[in-house]
């Protein structure tokens, strides 16, 4: 049970004491702290979901609800929200976190209560949001989380004196190892106040300032520290309150502008001279930061030299593993599907139904499903560097190529997220807060190559030479290469975009290096599961339906029993026919047109339609074969290394991808830019495959 | 005959397909629940 904030009380009624949320009859409180303070790992601990979690800031651009229950096992509804440094907002994802936080969000009700999540081995920058946190006149639970690290730090925490001082409750906790939640599940379910009286002392010329616009609120806010709160936020700027409090915060913000006095760095010297002095009587010791060997580990990967080295061998590593270590769980997966369907030729009897299994659904569905090995291996790399705090670094690292391009730092979470999907990588942009630098990254985003590449890849560069004849060591550095160019070429974009299109300049990289922590192997499996679920779902869902729809115009009209003529009057053959002029110059056939088509909807269908277009032919071998076997009316190899290789480049630069024009669109607000993207990615596309196919022949491939 | 009802099967399952793909891509008229599934977005 909670007593509410007098303004809440004022706002829902008199009664002083309540139990619940009355307009849903259940009680919000919501999760607040800086970026990267293990806030949604504490919400998923309490609430015992699955919400992302990450080692570096910015993982959580959404709020989210989950349900959790006090010791008691009475409920109550947990909103987990994006990091925050301040009530003062920036980017669009803390303008969420503070809607929530002040009741103006469209879709939740106002919080019942706060749980800051603060890091316990840098209180006083996370203790400064909880000063602003307790204004809002709500019951303030405090979670002082990762207490083991910042003891390992050296750092003392006194969690008994540390509630003394700032007058609200301080609850240790590992969220991590899920330790102290009973203590926080014990302390939610008891009264919980609002804060007391401002502790921190206000510089003397603006405590008058406050002083009086505060007044004038105090006749709706009888809570002092609210009705402060209120004055501060007035004089930032806010447009909201009477009308005589309105009046005098701009005389006084005007007043303040004549006199060259800047109040608002006056606020923050002034809360944080309080915290350290709260820090110092509470007997909070402070460490040794990090300790050498985080210091030795970043001089080398944070070298100007050295630092790309590492972040070089590693996408190494990752492609050697990708080729390597999953070439033996794919042949397994391949070797079930060529059984089950040797088996159904067996058992069914022939007819429409049995080849649409045997060449649609297999061919169509295990072509695809076959890679999954190679998207988890790619899923546990980034899974380990992601944990283990190395990925900070490495946009520390990169910061200095997207300055030059006219990116901030902050647009190396969405792009690298964008390396497995270009989805909630243009998601991610909302942590960005410069509207044209979170616009130029949303435009390069699908250039990063995302894992629905990477069967494409695979499958092209098997086809331009054959496996046995090439070591993996090479093979991975093609794939590096692919990657490389998709990258690089994005920076260039981003420069062009930036710098000659949408004008401005950058925004100088603030980055928090967090912490390198030994990588949870129970959290990266456990990302691994999910992304098996997502893959296979996927595979039995939309790629099932495209299968079988492909197998449909494949093979109907039905003009002739010869395979070949049946597969070229068909539907599928009479597009790609109408495609062939288009794509001729870039070296590809027709039966290529009709994958470019297919795989608009998902990059991936290029392989199920390949799949299920050789098979349409007759072709009882497996992919790479039946594509090494393609040949021209005139008897030439189709899949030759050049028309491999442009076909790959053609990929890399593509937007085959329904679902990211669609969040492209819902994150821009309109058709404008991601109509925009899918033509310059197409124009593109088509310009790399050519270029590589004119450049190619003049060196005599 | 006994072709007959094989095709049946897969005229209901290409027009299930169609219209699957038609409502995932182009009736969700943006926001969560539209797309691929990809990504758990």
């Amino acid at each position: 049970m909670w007593t509410e904030g007098p303004e809440a009380s004022r706002l829902r009624g008199s009664a002083p004491v309540f139990s619940m949320n009355q307009e849903t009859s259940k009680r919000w409180v919501a999760v607040v702290g800086n970026p990267n303070a293990g806030k949604s790992t504490l919400f998923n601990a309490l609430t015992g979901l699955r919400q992302r979690v990450g080692n570096y800031p910015g993982v959580t651009v959404e709020k989210r609800t989950g349900t959790a229950y006090t010791l008691h096992g009475e409920p109550m509804e947990l909103i987990d929200l994006p990091g925050m440094y301040s009530l003062s907002v920036r980017s669009p994802d803390e303008e969420i976190a503070l809607k929530v936080l002040r009741g103006e969000s469209a879709d939740l009700p106002r919080p019942d209560a706060i749980l800051c999540v603060v890091d316990a081995s840098n209180l006083e920058r996370n203790l400064f949001l909880v000063t602003q946190v307790m204004e809002l006149g709500l019951p303030v639970l405090v979670a002082l989380n990762m207490v083991d690290m910042a003891e390992a730090q050296g750092v003392r925490l006194h969690p008994d004196e540390l509630s003394q001082s700032l007058g609200i409750q301080f609850i240790p906790t590992q969220a991590h190892r899920g330790k102290g939640l009973v203590e926080l599940r014990a302390a939610l379910g008891q009264k919980l106040t609002g804060p007391g009286p401002r502790r921190w002392t206000m510089p003397p010329p603006l405590a008058v300032a406050v002083g009086q616009i505060a007044a004038a609120w105090r006749e709706s806010l009888p809570a002092e520290l609210r009705a402060e709160g209120k004055a501060l936020e007035l004089l930032a700027g806010s447009d909201e309150g009477p009308e005589g409090a309105r009046k005098l915060a701009m005389a006084w913000r005007e007043r303040f502008r004549k006199e060259a006095y800047d109040w608002s760095a006056a606020v923050v010297n002034a809360r944080y001279t309080y915290l350290q002095n709260v820090l110092k009587e509470a007997g909070v010791g402070v460490g040794m930061s990090g300790g050498n060997w985080t210091d030795w580990i970043d001089a080398a990967v944070l070298h100007p030299v050295a630092g790309w080295g590492i972040l070089a061998g590693m996408m190494m590593a990752l492609f050697v593993s990708i080729f390597s270590i999953a070439s033996y769980p794919m042949s397994w997966i391949d070797g079930g599907f060529t059984h089950l369907g040797g088996w159904l030729q067996e058992v069914m009897p022939s007819g429409l139904f049995r080849d649409l299994l045997i060449d649609g659904v297999l061919a169509g569905v295990g072509g695809v499903v076959i890679f999954l090995p190679q998207i988890l291996i790619l899923f546990f790399f980034l899974g380990l560097l992601e944990d283990s705090g190395y990925l900070a670094r490495a946009a520390f690292l990169l910061d200095r190529v997207m300055h030059r391009v006219g990116l901030s730092g902050k647009s190396f979470i969405p792009l690298l997220s964008s390396y497995a999907c270009a989805i909630p990588g243009i998601m991610a942009t909302r942590t960005v807060e410069d509207p044209k630098d979170r616009l130029t990254t949303i435009l390069i985003a699908p250039l990063m190559s995302c894992s629905a590449r990477i069967p494409v890849y695979t499958t092209l560069l098997a086809a331009a030479v054959p496996v046995a004849l090439v070591p993996v060591w090479q093979k991975a550095g093609a794939m590096l290469g692919l990657y490389i160019l998709g990258t690089g070429t994005a920076f260039l974009l981003a420069w062009v975009f930036r710098k000659k299109m949408l004008g401005g300049g950058s925004p100088p990289l603030i980055l928090e290096l967090p912490p390198y922590r030994s990588p949870a192997l129970r959290t990266i499996l456990l990302r691994m599961w999910e992304r098996a679920v997502v893959f296979l779902r996927r595979a039995g869902t939309v790629i099932l339906a495209l299968s079988i729809l492909l197998w449909f115009v494949s093979n109907f009209p039905r003009t002739s029993e010869d395979p070949s003529a049946k597969l070229a009057g068909s539907y599928a053959g009479q597009l790609g026919h109408w495609l062939e002029p288009v794509i001729r110059p870039l070296g590809f056939d027709w039966r290529i047109g009709i994958g470019l088509v297919a795989s608009f909807a998902a990059r991936e269908v290029f392989v199920s339609t390949m799949s299920i277009v050789y098979h349409v032919e007759g072709e009882e071998e497996g992919l790479i074969e039946a594509m090494r076997k393609a040949t021209w009316p005139d008897g030439s190899a189709i899949y030759t290394p050049l028309t491999c290789l442009a076909l790959l480049v053609f990929y890399v630069y593509a937007l085959q991808c329904l679902s990211t024009v669609a969040v492209a669109k819902r994150e821009t607000g309109g058709w404008r830019w991601p109509a925009f993207m899918l033509l310059y990615m197409t124009g593109l596309a088509y310009l790399g495959a050519w270029l590589v196919q004119v450049i190619g022949r003049a060196l005599g491939f | 005959m006994k072709e007959n009802w094989q095709n049946i099967v897969v005229g209901v399952l290409v027009l299930a397909a169609v219209l699957y793909l038609g409502i995932k891509f182009f009736g969700g008229g943006g926001g969560k629940g539209t797309g691929c599934g990809k990504c758990s977005s």
